[in-house]
């Protein structure tokens, strides 16, 4: 097959047209752009959700809308936001399109079933978007009894939950086989980009935690329906147990969201300051080392829900583990940027504001790990502010960056770098706008999940709710200025970034079996920056 | 609303406890502000220094891969600092679980959307083995529309759930619906209140004044409105006020047993039905909420889930508030919880539904 197609002339893989011809495709460049479509749709549509909270919020009182309709708002942000964008985030979009390239690969092991992924992915959302008649409101936690007692639509909603899970473990297998079955000669391990690394650990993690969200969330389902009691004490039924299952797999899956999101950081910092990687080795096993503790770790959540006081000490020091090869890769990072030359564009702000703001996120997971003090701190906004520095400062940051890095690529086009740019410090400013004043919201004792507040905490709820606001405009300008370049831009390049790995080295966009000839690798990817005769050495 | 706390920092520590959880914050609050200056200022620094000026021309960099001796530091000095913080973390819960063996015990449970509180302090009918003690809840914050923290803020008619100073106190949590967790802020205890389980807390208040008490797991529609206040006194005054309550019980003891005319039953069962959150489940309208419609129901021929028929009357509607279980309507689920009343709040409530018309 592989000389068959370096007969013909290349096509891009863009050229055939039609929506047909779209969703019919195998092709995992197509079904990654069809991820980028779907999850940045729910991203927009999770945000706005967000922006209308924020303007309830900005003072305390009701304004806008009832408590209730706030509830809803809450659970639809979060359900969104994690079910529908981040989790297949980076993973199901760059994961699909650039993964198979990196490796030397035409495709991923299993085509078809890929397309299948994407197919339950678009059955998950209209189950979803079928409950939106009387949406739920639970939190995106769906805790018993409330979940089993409320008489809003929770069974679409976890039932669609359900079906994405499956989604996600079908894109895992696949991304685990590729990377195990498909790599080109000479692509060692140690060879892999350390995207690739990322995507593999995370894959992991999809294929053996969702299964138990998925079981505990058909429980949930029949015990609304049938009156079966697995959570509902009133049934006989245990509602702790439920946590147990859910943050078994909820735990984990924030590691889902962040690996993907480490190993575009680790791609973008060496080609934009023209040094190889510090630590290829560390940051490699470190990602594989956080999957593996990540499992143990779920009770962390559970502090104050009636877990045994040892059990709780237990799971604060495992907690805690799972912090060094965090710290690890961020000095690693750092380690890169030592000595380079720093081109501060789009995609490199992006990433070193991801360090900036992950720094943030890590630290204060610390006074959360921290038994004792967690009792103040849980479920108060200071979570809130923890989780938003990791998940949104950490990978939908990245995911701008991966966008704007891999745009010139997927698209052929370049995209406006002073626009882009400048929206960045939008992100950047509104983003802490946004959120700094929650840490210090939560320290005082405000809880999350409130509609409405006491007056002393308005002055900081303000502040967020601005930030809020300036955020939203720059996540706007920034996709509609990448849009624009899809008509405007000038035409890229193969390589504009001057980058290693192989998706640069062949065509933007790519053709359709994206090699002409199957390369063989002789080298790492991030050789940048040193002579000829160093890069012998280095081997 | 400053003469709380202005939410700046950590609330006022209020509780013997809170020094030692305050300690823990501190000590990490300050390593993590070290650690967060000297990595974003070494990243600040680096990108200054090595970015790409303005014409400038590309640079040769050096080929650095990887450097063991600094990996091996930057793994093992931050798992020493990290171990540190465990141990503080470990101090502190120790000291926040270390119940004492001379404490008060005061019942609290939680439903949509206040919180009960039960006072182990009662009087008691020799005679007739009736019961009563001093109780209340913060249901009065709790408006038609809204959150209540409005009202809590503006001090209205609320009940403030009264305790000494310097006195142990344990607080057995439960609750009659959902997952609750209830919050005291200045004194840095939460603890969740489970259906189905008994959870504890315990704190001694070091300070008098009024705190706020908040419900810090999601529970629907008024989660933000389930909030009260703990008032800390000093324990002369409480204790006249405990005595006073007591008094009043007293009074009320006399009337009990007394057959109430059906009027003032109604009224109550009427105050009942919300204050009990059965109109939760339950709508007036004909409206089915998680439970039957309960306007009209009095006098009706009703099917159960096993198939058998009956007329609903003072019996059956007494059981089914007292045991929920034992009959379950056909068409619902088996989702009532057991109800925290009394007999003669069930006497007034099955007097309200008796008088409601189809
Ligand atoms: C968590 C929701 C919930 C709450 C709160 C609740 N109920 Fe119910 N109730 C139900 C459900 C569900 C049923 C139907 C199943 C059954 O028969 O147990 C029911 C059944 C009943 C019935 C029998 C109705 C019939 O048609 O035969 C009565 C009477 C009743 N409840 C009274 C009350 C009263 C009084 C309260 C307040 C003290 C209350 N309920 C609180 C859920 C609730
Ligand atoms: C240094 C590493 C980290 C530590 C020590 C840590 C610790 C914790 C702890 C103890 C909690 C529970 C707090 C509570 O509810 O009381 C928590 C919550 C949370 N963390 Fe982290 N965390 C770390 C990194 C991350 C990362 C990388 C992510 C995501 C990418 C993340 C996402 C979350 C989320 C989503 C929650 C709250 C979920 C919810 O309640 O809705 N954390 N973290
Ligand atoms: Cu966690
Ligand atoms: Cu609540």
């Amino acid at each position: 097959m592989a000389h068959a197609v370096a007969e013909h002339a290349p096509v891009s893989y863009l050229e055939k047209k039609g929506i047909l011809s779209w969703l019919s495709s195998v092709d995992h460049k197509r079904i990654g752009i069809l991820y980028l479509i779907t999850t940045m749709s729910a991203f927009l549509v999770g945000g706005v959700f967000a922006l209308l909270m924020r303007a309830e919020l900005a003072r305390p009182g009701m304004q806008f809308m009832d408590p209730q309709t706030y509830n809803v708002l809450m659970t639809l942000h979060g359900s969104i936001m994690i079910f529908l964008f981040i989790v297949p985030g980076i993973v199901a979009t760059f994961g699909n399109f650039v993964l198979p390239i990196q490796i030397g690969a035409r495709d991923v092991a299993f085509p078809v079933l890929n397309r299948f992924s994407f197919q339950v992915y678009l059955a998950g959302l209209f189950i979803i978007a079928l409950g939106l008649a009387n949406p739920a409101d639970t939190g995106w936690t769906f805790y018993p009894p409330y979940s089993s007692t409320t008489d809003t639509n929770v069974i679409t909603l976890t039932l669609g939950a359900f079906v994405l899970g499956f989604s996600s473990i079908l894109t895992g297998i696949n991304f685990i086989v590729t990377v195990h079955k498909m790599r080109a000669p000479g692509m060692t391990w140690y060879r892999l980009p350390l995207f690739v690394w990322a995507i593999y650990s995370a894959s992991l993690i999809q294929v053996i935690a969702t299964p138990v969200v998925g079981i505990s969330l058909i429980l949930l389902v029949a015990e609304r329906v049938f009156g079966v009691g697995f959570f509902t004490p009133a049934l006989g039924g245990d509602p702790v147990l439920f946590q147990h299952f859910f943050w078994f797999y909820s735990h984990p899956v924030v590691y889902i969201m962040i690996l993907p999101a480490m190993g575009v950081v680790s791609e973008i910092l060496p080609v934009f300051s023209r040094k190889p990687i510090f630590g290829y080795k560390a940051i490699a096993w470190s990602s594989v080392a956080i999957a593996a503790v990540s499992f143990v770790v779920w009770a962390h959540h559970l502090f104050v829900s009636s877990l045994s006081t040892t059990a709780g000490i237990v799971f604060s020091f495992l907690t805690f583990t799972v912090a060094v090869p965090t710290a690890i890769k961020v000095f690693n990072w750092l380690a890169t940027l030592y000595k380079g030359q720093i081109e501060l564009k789009t995609p490199m702000l992006y990433s070193l504001a991801f360090i900036f703001l992950f720094i943030i996120g890590g630290l204060t997971g610390l006074p959360l790990a921290m038994i004792g003090v967690d009792v103040h701190l849980h479920d108060t906004y200071f979570v809130v502010g923890h989780f938003h520095y990791t998940i949104q400062g950490g990978t939908v940051l990245m995911m701008i960056a991966a966008l704007h890095y891999w745009w010139p690529k997927i698209t052929g086009r370049m995209y406006n770098e002073k626009v882009a740019a400048f929206m960045f410090w939008f992100v950047f400013i509104g983003f802490n706008l946004t959120f700094i004043p929650q840490f210090i919201l939560g320290i005082g004792g405000m809880p999350r999940r409130y509609a409405d507040y006491l007056p002393e905490f308005a002055p900081l709820h303000l502040i967020s709710s601005i930030g809020a606001y300036t955020l939203g405009i720059g996540y706007f300008v920034t996709i509609l200025n990448l849009l624009i370049s899809l008509k405007k831009g000038e035409k890229a390049p193969a390589n504009p970034w001057r980058a290693n790995t192989l998706e640069w080295q062949i065509e933007s966009p790519p053709t359709e079996h994206n090699f002409h000839e199957i390369p063989t690798i002789t080298s790492w990817p991030y050789d940048y920056g040193q002579k000829e005769e160093r890069k012998k050495e280095s081997l | 609303m400053s003469d709380i706390y202005p939410a700046l920092v950590l609330p006022p520590s209020a509780s013997s406890s809170a020094p030692v959880v305050d300690f823990a914050f501190w000590l990490v609050m300050i390593i993590s502000i070290l650690a967060f200056l000297v990595v974003e200022g070494v990243l600040i620094y680096f990108v200054v220094r090595y970015r790409r000026r303005k014409n400038e021309a590309e640079r040769e960099t050096p080929h650095l891969t990887h450097n063991t001796t600094l990996e091996i530091i930057w793994t093992i000095v931050p798992s020493l600092i990290l171990l540190v913080l465990f141990y503080y973390g470990y101090v502190a819960i120790k000291e926040l679980r270390n119940f004492p063996q001379d404490s008060e015990v005061i019942r609290v449970v939680g439903q949509k959307w206040f919180w009960n509180f039960y006072y182990p302090y009662c009087v008691e009918d020799q005679a007739s083995g009736k019961k009563l003690c001093i109780s209340g809840n913060t249901e009065n914050i709790n408006p038609e529309k809204g959150s209540g923290q409005t009202q809590l803020a503006k001090q209205e008619n609320q009940f403030l759930f009264r305790i000494p100073k310097g006195r142990n106190i344990t607080l057995q949590i439960e609750s009659q619906d959902v997952i609750h967790s209830l919050y005291i802020p200045a004194f840095r205890v939460k603890q969740d209140a489970v259906p189905g389980l008994k959870t504890r807390l315990w704190f001694q208040a070091t300070e008098l004044g009024e705190f706020p008490i908040f419900c810090t797991e999601y529970c629907g529609k008024d989660h933000a409105g389930m909030a009260g206040k703990v008032l800390v006194m000093e324990p002369v005054a409480f204790e006249q006020w405990k005595e006073a309550e007591l008094a009043k019980l007293r009074e009320k003891l006399k009337t009990i047993g007394q057959v109430k005319d059906e009027a003032t039953l109604i009224a109550e069962g009427t105050r009942l039905f919300t204050a009990k959150g059965c109109n939760a489940c339950h709508g007036l309208q004909g409206n089915r909420l998680v439970g039957p419609p309960l306007n009209g129901i009095y006098g009706k021929q009703e099917e159960m889930q096993d198939g058998s028929k009956l007329t609903v009357d003072d019996a059956y509607l007494k059981e089914s508030i007292l045991k929920p279980m034992a009959k379950i309507v056909k068409g619902y689920p088996p989702a009532m919880p057991p109800q925290n009343v009394t007999e003669d709040e069930v006497e007034a409530l099955v007097a309200f539904l008796r008088s409601l018309k189809n």
